[in-house]
């Protein structure tokens, strides 16, 4: 595999450049082969998920841009806040750059501090070979300021590239709202500037229109989901919402649309992975990236189904519409801030007790056994948070396990006799 | 009547039970060596031999601990949590209403939050750090040249325990090896650990877990003087479980037991 | 000192209120010598009848000239501030077209419309059409001063005539004008502002008329709600008391100048014209402007406690996402930040069920009758725009028994 074919970056690099960076790749591709392997080796898996699976594999194994996005503006974004519909208005696609990435992981950990999370020192290393072509080629960045991790590492990206911090706020008051509409103006700004391309009512319109459409196909699958449990594997559902960071949201939803109308052919019964002897399970807390998807999978090999994900990567990153009230321009990019500030359940806000009745209500759609606690280590956010949601949960009856990791695989039999006893435990229960 | 036995594969000792009924009928340890199964395999034959029954007369074997997967002899296995979890129904002395039990094993100390009929709760577990587990005793003990079994009736001698303040096992040693140098009693060096384990485990401790009563099982358990040292800390009495160290063997044998009649082909133990 | 300046300034914008009330009648619009009404359907359209349709035709276009110069105002003001400028020219150039992506028109709006368009043109053209009365009763059941002839019909009028209402009637008449003014707000309570009111009509359809413009709105925070607070309280003092102090409050009344002057009735417009201009113009910056402060509506808001509609949520299933709140007329908040009670209905509600038609979570909020929810938030619906033409119900056919009633519009009864 190693070194076949593949661009190694400009020339004229020095050999240990270029050995770095070989080894690099290889390591990268390697993991990211094993879990997408493991991914599948799940089994029972829709035909109609091959192209999320490929999607991944194009991406993190053969290290090259999918087809849809070759040759457009691409404009990286870090979290659901910074609205994907304005990117499409500006002519550009969007892709969600967060990364799992163990070898980028132990690149970046030598220049974010200790207690830096993972996520953000993944993204550094992405961003410091230069060898990733998605975080190569974006031609902006744009960073919601949601914890002061991702602030600093907004400062860092400036270096490499164009970055436009988006000023998250901590409330979702009315107040706020005005200043996050005000935010969006000056992204809108920004965006422009960067595409060289007007955004008018019309081109928003259809940039919210082609993200209708992706969202379109998840509430149908949601709705399906809540009405049938065990559907599919939760870790397959993860690698569909993974794959949708790295497509257009056309491409993404009609893809969707074809796993929809699978899933409808197939009906009930036959090729649904979840018995429903299997512990039930709900993961919520820091998010999970491919290709750390370890706690997820293990979840799965152990013998559980992780029957809803509430993590920022998952499902919730694209179900919450805009819902436009007034068909002014201004009355769009109203519900476009609304939509991210409003029922965002992310910790960055300071009352975030919304999170709260979203998990009372996922335990009660998708009929949740037990709950496991994500939580990368440096991500204070989402731990502060964990007491209160124990203590729901605790008065629920709704057993919860809190699981700390980081991007690597040396804890992964600790996670896994944790794990294990966890499902146990709640087999036994039942 | 069947007889169950349950085979905890630990990091230091693999320990078995046999059990009949709801009785206790033997309990064995051996170190675990490098061929678990084998060792284990050795056990369960020991067990006939001795009680004189035919491997038609065990109804079912469980395996729990860290090598239960590798345990071949075993029907089944279960995770050490669960297997604690039901070993206390057995070895929990009278009058102990099910709440908290902290078992101090051998390479890892968990702590197991039960509800008041025995079932889990919740748990949370030590498992990346050898401070506060037996093996640290054992380092302690052999730099203070005594035996893991004196460490307790040593310790409750203590007249001005020492401060132990490391967290990690390897500069705790250090810690120790300095006090040594500067003259401490070695009675005070072993309260001081026995106040600095509890400490770090009753730091474990969900803090609105409050119901019940406490109960400590694993090998640490035989430890006088640590269990000194939990009530101090705790300010709460704290039970000891009968068989601390087989508490998860009992506990597995009694899920086999639950578990009932499996059809056993003799598998490979040649009786 | 900042708080006592606001104070201060409140006091005079209320005694500003008291007096302009009190003087309306001094202020002249439009004013006739007589009072004519027409009751004849040929008579209707005869250019002497036309013609009197001409105030009207004045505040339309004084409206129309105030909008295009707030507009332009705004533009120019704006135009100081280059990262807003820049989308000017989207944020008021009327664009024409239907934006891609609108939810489907739902039963409930449907019969929400007919129903107001149906009652208002009763309301103003009853008496001209049906005769005056239709089994015995005076038909514009709820318009002003075209049925003085009998008495339940017409609360608004004897509200702010009540001395007129002692002086005139017996005790059982009196008896029956509270009694049925007091029936009517307890069981249908501000279901008469969203479905029945021509004052609602004519704001909704200046609304509409800026949705189809794509012309920016004013957005009201909620301490701009809460400044019309006091407000609305002294409108609710004056329009009883103003005719002991010497005023008519009918004098100030927009309404004055809908369902008489189209009616046709040749009727005085004292300072209610420039009211009309104002509510014409306020309610086309920000939806349903009048009935924030309108004083009828706030009385029968006060009755709204026991009416049998009532808006039901399930705070579970919110995720507050504000979108209710976003488009809600009456900038009611508390609906997108409860989270116990499953009763959120408030009394400034008027029931027009924008909030459950921009509710994405299924069951999430719900307008019910009698316990029975007629209107029912869902997700399917709101992304119901977003369709490609040829998947049709495929949503329903996958969410099954699951979702069901998830699409109930309006009939869909659950």
């Amino acid at each position: 595999m190693m070194g076949t074919g593949r661009k190694t970056g400009k020339t004229g690099k020095s050999g240990i450049e270029e050995r770095f960076a070989s080894r690099f790749l290889a390591k990268q591709e390697k993991t990211s082969a094993k879990y997408l392997r493991r991914v599948e080796e799940l089994g029972e898996m829709p035909e109609a998920l091959a192209p999320f699976l490929d999607t991944l594999r194009r991406v993190y194994v053969d290290m090259a841009l999918p087809d849809a996005l070759r040759g457009k503006t691409l404009i990286g974004t870090y979290c659901v806040m910074a609205p994907q519909e304005l990117v499409y208005a500006a002519g550009a696609v969007p892709v969600k750059l967060c990364s799992g990435n163990y070898t980028a992981f132990s690149v970046g950990d030598g220049n974010a501090p200790r207690d830096a999370c993972p996520l953000v020192k993944a993204v550094e290393g992405f961003c410091e070979t230069g060898l990733m072509p998605i975080y190569r080629d974006c031609a902006l960045m744009a960073v919601p300021i949601t914890c002061d991790c991702k602030k600093k590492i907004a400062g860092m990206l400036a270096a490499r590239s164009r970055v436009f911090p988006l000023q998250v706020p901590a409330g979702r008051d009315d107040g706020d709202i005005t200043q996050y509409v005000e935010e969006l103006y000056r992204f809108a700004g920004i965006l422009e500037d960067v595409t060289g391309s007007e955004i008018s009512w019309e081109t928003l319109a259809s940039g919210m229109r082609q993200v209708g459409r992706a969202q379109y196909e998840l509430s149908r699958f949601l709705a399906w989901k809540k009405a049938r449990h065990g559907l599919m594997w939760g870790t397959h559902i993860l690698a569909v919402m993974h794959a949708a960071s790295y497509l257009p949201a056309d491409v993404w939803a009609s893809s969707m649309r074809r796993l929809n109308d699978e899933l409808e052919a197939k009906g009930e019964g036959s090729g649904r992975p979840a018995s429903r002897k299997r512990p039930r399970l709900m993961i919520t807390g820091s998010p999970v990236i491919f290709p750390n998807i370890k706690v997820p999978l293990l979840i799965e090999e152990l013998g559980g189904i992780l029957a809803a994900d509430e993590t920022c990567m998952g499902e919730r990153g694209m179900s919450d519409p805009a819902v436009v009230v007034d068909e002014s321009f201004d009355g769009m990019m109203r519900a476009l801030a609304n939509r991210a500030v409003r029922p965002c359940s992310c910790p960055t806000f300071a009352d975030n007790t919304e999170r709260i009745y979203r998990i009372r209500q996922m335990v009660r759609d998708y009929d949740v056994q037990g709950v496991v606690y994500h939580v990368l280590r440096g991500c204070l956010v989402y731990d502060f948070e964990y007491q209160l949601v124990e203590e729901v949960l605790g008065e629920m009856g709704i057993p919860v396990i809190r699981l700390e990791s980081d991007y690597n695989e040396e804890d992964v039999e600790q996670l896994k006799i944790r794990l294990e006893a966890f499902i146990e435990l709640i087999k036994f229960r039942a | 009547m069947k007889y169950y036995i349950g085979l905890d594969g630990g990091s230091t000792y693999l320990k078995a039970a046999l059990i009949r009924g709801n009785e206790v009928v033997e309990t064995e340890v051996r170190s675990t060596g490098i061929d678990n199964n084998g060792t284990a395999q050795k056990m369960v034959e020991g067990f006939c031999q001795r009680h004189g029954f035919s491997a038609r007369d065990i109804g079912c074997i469980f395996a729990t601990g860290y090598s239960r997967k590798v345990l071949d002899v075993a029907d089944d296995d279960i995770s050490e949590i669960t297997a604690h979890a039901y070993g206390v129904r057995l070895t929990a002395p009278k009058g102990y209403r099910p709440g908290m039990i902290i078992d101090i094993g051998g390479q890892d100390s968990k702590i197991i939050y039960l509800d008041r009929d025995y079932a889990v709760k919740n748990f949370s577990m030590n498992d990346k750090c050898a401070a506060g587990t037996g093996k640290f005793m054992e380092v302690i003990a052999q730099i203070l040249e005594t035996t893991i079994d004196q460490v307790g009736p040593l310790s409750l001698e203590s007249k001005s325990p020492c401060d132990i303040n490391s967290t990690c096992v390897v500069f705790a040693q250090s810690e120790v090896i300095s006090l040594v140098a500067r003259r401490y009693d070695r009675r005070d060096i072993l309260c001081g650990m026995h106040q600095s384990m509890a400490k770090r485990i009753v730091k474990m401790m969900k803090k609105n877990e409050k119901e019940g009563d406490i109960l400590m099982t694993g090998g640490g358990a035989l430890n006088i003087g640590l269990h000194a040292a939990f009530e101090e800390e705790l300010m709460r009495d704290v039970y000891v479980a009968g068989w601390p160290q087989f508490n998860g063997a009992i506990g597995a044998a009694l899920i086999a037991s639950g578990r009932g009649d499996r059809h056993r082909v003799q598998a490979g133990l040649g009786l | 000192m900042n708080r006592n300046r606001k104070r201060l300034s409140m006091v005079l914008v209320l005694a500003g209120i008291t007096l302009l009330v009190l003087l309306s009648g001094r202020i002249p619009f439009w004013t006739y010598d007589e009072r004519v009404l027409t009751t004849d359907i040929e008579q209707f359209f005869s250019p002497e009848h036309l013609v009197r349709l001409l105030p009207l035709a004045v505040i339309i276009l004084a409206a129309a000239a105030a909008i295009t110069g707030i507009c332009w105002i705004r533009k120019r003001y704006r135009e100081q501030d280059s990262m807003r400028a820049r989308y000017e020219g989207m944020r008021s150039s009327g664009r024409a077209g239907k934006r891609q992506g609108r939810q489907k028109v739902s039963v409930f709006s449907v019969i929400r419309w007919s129903v107001m368009v149906v009652f208002s043109l009763l309301i103003i053209f009853g008496g001209i059409f049906f005769g005056f009365t239709i089994f015995g009763i005076d038909i514009p059941v709820l318009s002003c001063p075209t049925n003085r002839s009998q008495l339940m019909e017409s609360s608004c009028y004897f509200l702010a005539h009540l001395p007129d209402l002692f002086a005139e009637y017996d005790a059982v008449s009196i008896a029956l004008f509270f009694g049925s003014t007091i029936l009517f707000a307890l069981l249908l309570g501000r279901v008469l502002c969203g479905f029945l009111c021509p004052m609602g009509l004519v704001q909704d359809l200046v609304h509409l008329l800026r949705q189809k413009l794509k012309i920016e709105g004013f957005v009201m925070t909620e301490a701009d709600y809460r400044k019309l607070v006091p407000v609305k309280w002294l409108l609710v003092l004056l329009m009883p008391g103003a005719v002991f102090a010497g005023g008519n409050f009918c004098d100030f009344c927009p309404a004055l100048a809908v369902s008489p002057v189209i009616s046709g009735l040749k009727v005085s417009l004292y300072f209610s014209g420039f009211m009309m201009i104002l509510v014409l113009v306020g309610s086309f910056f920000k939806r349903r402007a009048w009935c924030n402060i309108c004083p009828l509506g706030l009385m029968i808001g006060l009755f709204h406690r026991l009416s049998p509609f009532r808006i039901k949520k399930e705070p579970t299933a919110c995720t507050e996402c504000g979108a209710c709140y976003e488009a809600c007329p009456m900038g009611i908040k508390m609906i997108y930040t409860e989270r116990e009670k499953t009763d959120v209905t408030d009394w400034n509600c008027i029931m027009c069920g924008e909030c459950v038609k921009c509710c994405p979570e299924d069951h999430a909020l719900a307008l019910a009758f009698a316990g029975k929810k007629i209107y029912d938030a869902s997700r399917k619906r709101v992304v119901s725009g977003y369709q490609d033409s040829e998947e049709q119900a495929d949503f329903g056919r996958l969410s099954g028994a699951g979702a069901e009633g998830a699409g109930g519009d309006g009939a869909g009864a659950r």
